[in-house]
């Protein structure tokens, strides 16, 4: 692989502008709607962070070298060559100012992919050697341990240890012909280790069989958020052979917004091949098992409670009915918040923006969108389905002395299982 | 009563006793793990935890300082894990499950919730480490919580 160069990012943004990308440009008509749409253009009100702004390198690639215009300026040397200077500007617009939350490629009002157009921009930039370092980091070590955190197997199996001593449930590793394959994110196995354990009382109650690939139990994919389509392909392969050596019908995405984007749907399309098996966010196969009556719960909570949509699961996944439903089930207060589903603010820590620490304090800014939403509710809780989204809201909410406990969905469901005593069964 | 010998008659013992009780047992969990996190407000959490009669103000703003704390020890998504440093995150966890409003927790039991986190602790801190000894945290616990029941003889009715 050659080091990264200006002249390698210009290419690599050059080999991103085909035919959608291309009409996109010569479509837009520059509204400015979607500014309006990004948290971090209304929260800061500066210009720079208009969505199609970001994609401005781009934007001058398809003008000088797809353009009949563009083609006669290079040609007189009038077109102004993009330079080092311009991907140190752009760097901060790209990485730091954008979560790849995708609402302004919602509100488009010609339909350009903003946000996708800003995935692709960002494989020039760390082409060129200008992503953050957070992110080259993380990248780095989910090709060479596995995980963008370094999370080792030792640790995943000291963590299904404890379940199993503490609980009494069984967690299998490796175990050919179950019905299910289920992946965790690094976030989820550092820092709530309860989803695992919701997760084993869930599919124990439903009968189902599942288990965890030791060679594959990483869900998310920095590769996509760094913007390099190769390592992403990796990553992703590694999942596909761990499914399809055990056989698996279908692999769980856990509550991990990015991670269930990048197997889900940008999966099949970076492996160029669809998979021999399914994929569904967890809060789909709750869903599922709600409807086929195949969990039982019991009780209410009586706190007034919202739910945060995470965007790659609401935006880009069609996951909104779900939760809702779920929330049916053991919320007695459930309110809606305003924008709420496909069109739900980000809580600004997506798309790698919370790996990368010089970008925290335009994150906290950022937030007061999402903080002006839960203003308006005035909730007890906040119930949400994304590890990295529930970090970012405990953060933002903590920055803005608001005492609201942030919950992931699936730990509340498993809380209200009608399930026999677990210790029980194991050690009376 | 017999001493407690496995996780079931710890939980059911646990499950027994009133809110007081449980944060004052909470808090003898974290002391037993407080090697893995000098944070001083763990340290004041415990204080309040086991006090009687803390001032609503200072239990507040405790509360407001170990989560504090809670936040600023956990792993950021991306970064590099350093498991020694994730011991500290769960004390922290411990801790501030001594003093959480069980409106904040699912109306978990705040003395199981510290236990966990407790146990977490100690492994997270075995991790990076490869001649450290196999873990003991539970059987630790079993014996705290043991020795608390006793300790309450004949000082209540
Ligand atoms: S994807 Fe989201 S954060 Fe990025 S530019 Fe669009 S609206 Fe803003
Ligand atoms: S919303 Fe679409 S058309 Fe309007 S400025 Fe943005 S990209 Fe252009």
């Amino acid at each position: 692989m050659s080091a990264p160069s200006v002249e390698k990012g210009i290419r690599f943004i050059r080999e991103q502008i085909d035919a959608p990308v291309a009409s996109f440009f010569s479509a837009c008509v520059h509204c400015g709607l979607c500014a309006e749409a990004c948290l971090f253009y209304t929260q800061t009100q500066d210009p720079r962070y208009t969505p199609i702004h970001k994609v401005a390198l781009m934007r001058r690639v398809w003008e000088s070298e797809f353009t009949l215009w563009g083609r006669i300026k290079s040609a007189l040397g009038l077109t102004k060559p993009i330079t080092e200077a311009d991907f140190t500007e752009w760097e901060t617009l790209v990485y730091d100012g954008c979560s790849l939350c995708g609402r302004c490629s919602l509100v488009c009002p010609v339909g350009n992919d903003i946000s996708g157009m800003i995935r692709k921009v960002r494989e020039g930039f760390a082409a060129a050697g200008h992503a953050p370092e957070g992110l080259i980091g993380a990248t780095t070590r989910a090709i060479e341990i596995g995980s963008p955190m370094g999370v080792r197997l030792p640790a995943l199996q000291a963590q299904i240890r404890h379940i199993q001593e503490s609980t009494g449930l069984e967690i299998s590793l490796d175990r050919p012909g179950v019905e299910y394959m289920a992946l965790l994110s690094s976030m989820e196995i550092m820092n709530f280790p309860e989803y695992l354990e919701a997760i084993a009382r869930i599919l124990r109650q439903a009968g189902k069989s599942w288990t965890i690939s030791s060679k594959a139990f990483e869900a998310t994919n920095s590769g996509i958020q760094i913007g390099a389509s190769d390592l992403a392909r990796v990553l992703v392969q590694r999942i596909v052979d761990a499914a399809e050596e055990l056989g698996v019908k279908m692999v769980i995405s856990p509550e991990c917004g990015h991670g269930y984007t990048a197997i889900r749907w940008d999966g099949p399309n970076l492996i160029g091949r669809p998979y021999k098996f399914k994929v569904k966010h967890i809060l789909e196969l709750l869903d599922e098992f709600r409807e086929q009556g195949l969990i039982q719960t019991q009780g209410l909570e009586e706190a007034r409670l919202s739910f945060h949509d995470p965007c790659q699961i609401a935006r880009k996944g069609g996951v909104v009915r779900q939760p809702r439903a779920l929330l049916g089930l053991v919320a007695a207060n459930f309110v809606e918040m305003s924008d709420a589903g496909a069109m739900n603010w980000c809580c600004g820590g997506g798309g790698g923006v919370s790996a990368n620490e010089r970008a925290d304090a335009l994150r906290l800014t950022a937030f007061k969108q999402k903080k002006a939403q839960l203003d308006a509710l005035k909730v007890d809780t906040l119930v949400t389905a994304c590890a990295n989204c529930r970090i970012t809201l405990e953060e933002g909410l903590e920055a803005n002395d608001m005492n609201i406990p942030v919950i992931g969905l699936t730990e509340m469901i498993a809380e209200h299982l009608v399930e026999t005593d677990r210790i029980e069964e194991k050690s009376a | 009563m017999s001493p407690i010998n496995n996780d079931w008659q710890f939980k059911h013992a646990l499950d027994d006793m009133d809110g007081y009780h449980q944060r004052q047992v909470a808090a003898l969990f974290v002391r037993n793990v407080l090697d893995l996190n000098p944070d001083p407000r763990v340290l004041k959490a415990l204080e309040v935890a086991s006090n009687y009669d803390s001032d609503p103000d200072e239990m507040n703003s405790t509360i407001k300082s170990i989560m504090q704390a809670v936040l600023e020890s956990h792993a950021r998504c991306g970064a590099a894990c350093k498991w020694s440093d994730q011991a500290g995150y769960y004390v922290a966890r411990a801790a501030a499950a001594c003093l959480t409003p069980r409106s904040f927790t699912l109306g978990k039991d705040p003395a199981w919730q510290a236990a966990l986190s407790c146990r977490m602790a100690r492994t997270s801190a075995t991790l990076d480490c490869l001649d450290c000894e196999p873990v003991t945290e539970s059987l630790k616990q079993h014996k705290i919580l043991s020795d608390y029941l006793e300790s309450l003889k004949g000082t209540e009715p």
